[in-house]
Parts: structure tokens; C-alpha cells; sequence
């Protein structure tokens, strides 16, 4: 559900997106281990399960961190 | 040459924390390191990373005090681990279980902190791991081709053709952040589905940084042709010889959302859908389309998919077999679970592929639901 959400608020304001980077090759990563699990039956076993997962919650975390520094600059100046 | 690594805008600490990974395809060098517990050496590394920088120590001091019910969670999955070793009848796989667990946490919170220092200018962070990412692929290339059997390594990984010891125990030192000796690495196992998967990742994350490429042109250049490479011509080839069947159909239904989001958000803005997306989702469609029409009669990409969808047990390789002796254990001690480091299989290798399956009948329901 936290994917879900993240990909609908892309698509409805890129804006909210502050990350400098192409952040939709990014969100579609859990993707990889998903489709892993449904076709091998394999799940979160080994690293290539568990990055795509952690790069999309480090972006999460990483626009987050953006916004509230961008705030503060604002605040402050 | 200090100079030109200084001009590359680096964050060492990065870089340093990625070189951790490295360490580990010194086993393959056949000088006697193979029975080491690699992660007995990088966890102590990482660990000093994060003492020697005071900025990364103060970052987990701030993690701590406001995130602490993360750690309270870790906690308890350890300690409901450890206390399952108490039963358990191969107390060294579980003990090292839980340093591996340990050691991943440790290891990602530590990147995501030094990741989040660099958000206003991500550029920094972006071209440590570029750097990082590439002297892996180098010392890879030299760890296999000093390790016995030399270049037929390389080629035996990415053809699935050549499995044998070593190639199982490279599988297992790139992929799995485990310390598998060469010695103890005598099942077969085909390492393909993890060094494509890895590629078409690395595809990936390239193509999403490559928004500054006329800025750091040189640095970006020959990683972004390496992912070109694999994203468009690399899942080609697999497509038509099954390499990886797995990894296909995740960068196809992958490149099928990016391209729904590119389509979407400029309809939204009233734009004519770039060329790009088009491309994509007229590509990815016709993909599915192929696999699913031919794919009970062909012995490639489709046919596991069908086989999927007529539920056919033999298709599982025995993995449902071991899911259901895995269930026998949660069946026969409900509560505290099997021990820590048993196995459901008889050999090394037949282990449960599921790690939250895995965690209930090794530790019990405590264990599963923390």
C-alpha cells in the first residue's frame, strides 16, 4: 500500500517529488522482488530482494530530509 | 592522481563503506582465506566507520533517541533468534544468523544516514556510489580470474553453462553476504538469476541518475552505456534464449510502469506522451503479449508463467515440498519453532527461499511476528 501510494502521488505531482533524480526508474524497483516471489517462491532470501526495497524507502527518506531542509532555509531566511 | 580523485567530488565515507563489500571476493583468491567469516571482518569495519566520523555517529545518536522502536524491533527478532538457538541442534548457522541480520541492518541504516547528509546535493552521493559500483565491477573481474578455473568463471556465470564449485561459492559471496567456503560449496547451483537481476538493477538506478550527465560527463558516461546496454539489448538476449526468465518478466512489467507513469503524468499536463514512453509500453506490451500466447508451447520465457496459473507442482523445483516441510515444523513446535540454523532439507543447499517461512520455523511464532 505504501508502494501504491507513492507511485499515485508521482503521477499525480511530480512536484512532490524534490529527490534529483529520475525518481520513476526508481519506484518501480519493488517491482523486481514481487514477481520474484510469485514466479520462484523466492522471498527476501538474499541482497537482490532487499535493495530494490531499500533504495525506494532511502528515496522516501531522502525527499523527506529535502523538504524539511528547504523548509528551514525558508524559515530562517 | 590524489588530486584527480579529489576533483571526482567524492564522499569517501561512501565509498569506504561500499569497499566493505569487497573484502569478501578475497576469498576467491585461493590463498587460504576461504574459511573465514567474512562478515566477522566487515561488521567491525562498518562499525568503525561510524565511531571515526562524527557526523555519521551523531546521525545514529539522533536515529536512536527518535527512531528507537526500530531497534526495538530488531531487538526482539534477535533475541527471540537467539533463544531459539537454545533447542537448536546447529547453533553456529543460528548464532551466524544473527550476525548477518545484524550486520545488514547496521550496514543499510549507516548508507540511507550518509545518503540523507548529501540530499540538497545529491550529485555527491550520486558519484560515490559510481565509483564505488565500478572498482567493485574491477575487483570482481580480478577475484574471479585469480580464483581456479580463471576466465571460465566469468563466462560460466553469465551462460549458467559452467556450475561448479567455485562458480556457487561466487554466487554466494556476491549475492547472499554470506561466508561460503570454496571448499563446502559442492552443490550445483545456476547463478544466473542473480547476476542478471543484479545488472538489470544496476540498469535501473544508472538510468534514473542520468539527469546531470552533460555536468560529469566523464564519471557518468561508461556506466550509463553499460546500463543502456543491459536494459535494452541484455533483456533482449534473454528473452530469446530463457536465460533468466524471472528477471525478464520483472524488467518488462518494470519498464511497463515507468513507461504508465511517463504516459499518465503528460496527459495529466496535456502533453503529447514522449516518444520514450511510447517506445516503452508498446515494447513491454508486445513482450507480454508473445509470452503469454506462446507460452504453453514454448520452453522459454511464457511457460512459467502458465505453469503458474494451472498451479503445477512440478514447476516448483520441490520448493513447495520443502514449504511443506517447513510447515511440518511450524505444525510440530508451533511456538518455539525448530532452533535457529536448522535446515528443512538434508543438504546445505536445500534450504527454505522464503525468509519469512524461514523465520517461523526456526525461531516460532515469536520470531515470524516480530
Amino acid at each position: 500500500m505504501f508502494w501504491v501510494q507513492n507511485v499515485i502521488s508521482l503521477i499525480v505531482s511530480r512536484e512532490s517529488w524534490l529527490v534529483p533524480v529520475n525518481i520513476e526508474w526508481i519506484i518501480v524497483l519493488p517491482v523486481f522482488p514481487l514477481l520474484r516471489v510469485f514466479i520462484t517462491g523466492n522471498s527476501f532470501r538474499g541482497l537482490l530482494d532487499w535493495v530494490p526495497i531499500a533504495l525506494v524507502l532511502s528515496m522516501v527518506l531522502v525527499n523527506k530530509e529535502i523538504a524539511r531542509q528547504r523548509k528551514s532555509v525558508t524559515i530562517k531566511s | 592522481m590524489i588530486e584527480k580523485i579529489k576533483s571526482l567530488n567524492l564522499d569517501i565515507r561512501i565509498v569506504m563503506l561500499f569497499s566493505t563489500f569487497l573484502l569478501q571476493w578475497i576469498q576467491l583468491f585461493n590463498l587460504g582465506f576461504a574459511r573465514i567469516k567474512i562478515v566477522s571482518i566487515i561488521t567491525p569495519l562498518v562499525i568503525a566507520i561510524i565511531l571515526l566520523d562524527k557526523e555519521t555517529l551523531g546521525g545514529w545518536k539522533k536515529l536512536v533517541k527518535e527512531g528507537y522502536y526500530i531497534f526495538v524491533w530488531q531487538l526482539v527478532y534477535s533475541a527471540t533468534v537467539l533463544l531459539s538457538i537454545l533447542w537448536s541442534d546447529s547453533v553456529n548457522q543460528g548464532l551466524f544468523f544473527i550476525i548477518k541480520q545484524i550486520s545488514y541492518v547496521i550496514l543499510g541504516i549507516t548508507l540511507i544516514l550518509l545518503l540523507i547528509r548529501h540530499a540538497l546535493n545529491f550529485q555527491k552521493a550520486v558519484n560515490s556510489l559510481y565509483f564505488a559500483s565500478f572498482m567493485a565491477v574491477i575487483f570482481f573481474l580480478i577475484a574471479c580470474l585469480m580464483a581456479p578455473n580463471g576466465l571460465k568463471n566469468i563466462t560460466g556465470i553469465i551462460s549458467g553453462t559452467s556450475v561448479d564449485a567455485i562458480q556457487t561459492s561466487i554466487r554466494r559471496l556476491i549475492i547472499s553476504f554470506s561466508s561460503f567456503s570454496a571448499e563446502g560449496a559442492k552443490l550445483k547451483f545456476n547463478s544466473r538469476h542473480d547476476v542478471v537481476g543484479l545488472l538489470i538493477l544496476y540498469a535501473f538506478v544508472v538510468k534514473s541518475m542520468s539527469y546531470k550527465i552533460k555536468k560529469h560527463k566523464k564519471i557518468v558516461q561508461p556506466f550509463l552505456i553499460i546500463a543502456e546496454f543491459t536494459l535494452y539489448i541484455f533483456t533482449g538476449w534473454m528473452t530469446l534464449f530463457g536465460l533468466s526468465r524471472q528477471s525478464l518478466l520483472s524488467a518488462v512489467v518494470m519498464l511497463f510502469v515507468v513507461a504508465v507513469i511517463h504516459v499518465v503524468r503528460h496527459v495529466r499536463q496535456k502533453k503529447v506522451p514522449q516518444h520514450l514512453s511510447k517506445v516503452f509500453m508498446a515494447s513491454a506490451l508486445i513482450l507480454l503479449v508473445v509470452v503469454l500466447l506462446f507460452s504453453p508451447y514454448l520452453e522459454n520465457t511464457g511457460k512459467i508463467i502458465y505453469e503458474r496459473m494451472l498451479l503445477d507442482n512440478d514447476a516448483y523445483e520441490g520448493r513447495l515440498e520443502l514449504n511443506q516441510k517447513a510447515f511440518d515444523f511450524v505444525n510440530q513446535y508451533p511456538l518455539q519453532g525448530g532452533g535457529a540454523g536448522i535446515l528443512v532439507g538434508n543438504e546445505d543447499d536445500k534450504q527454505i527461499h522464503n525468509f519469512f517461512l524461514l523465520s517461523w520455523y526456526q525461531s516460532g511464532y515469536l520470531g515470524f511476528r516480530s
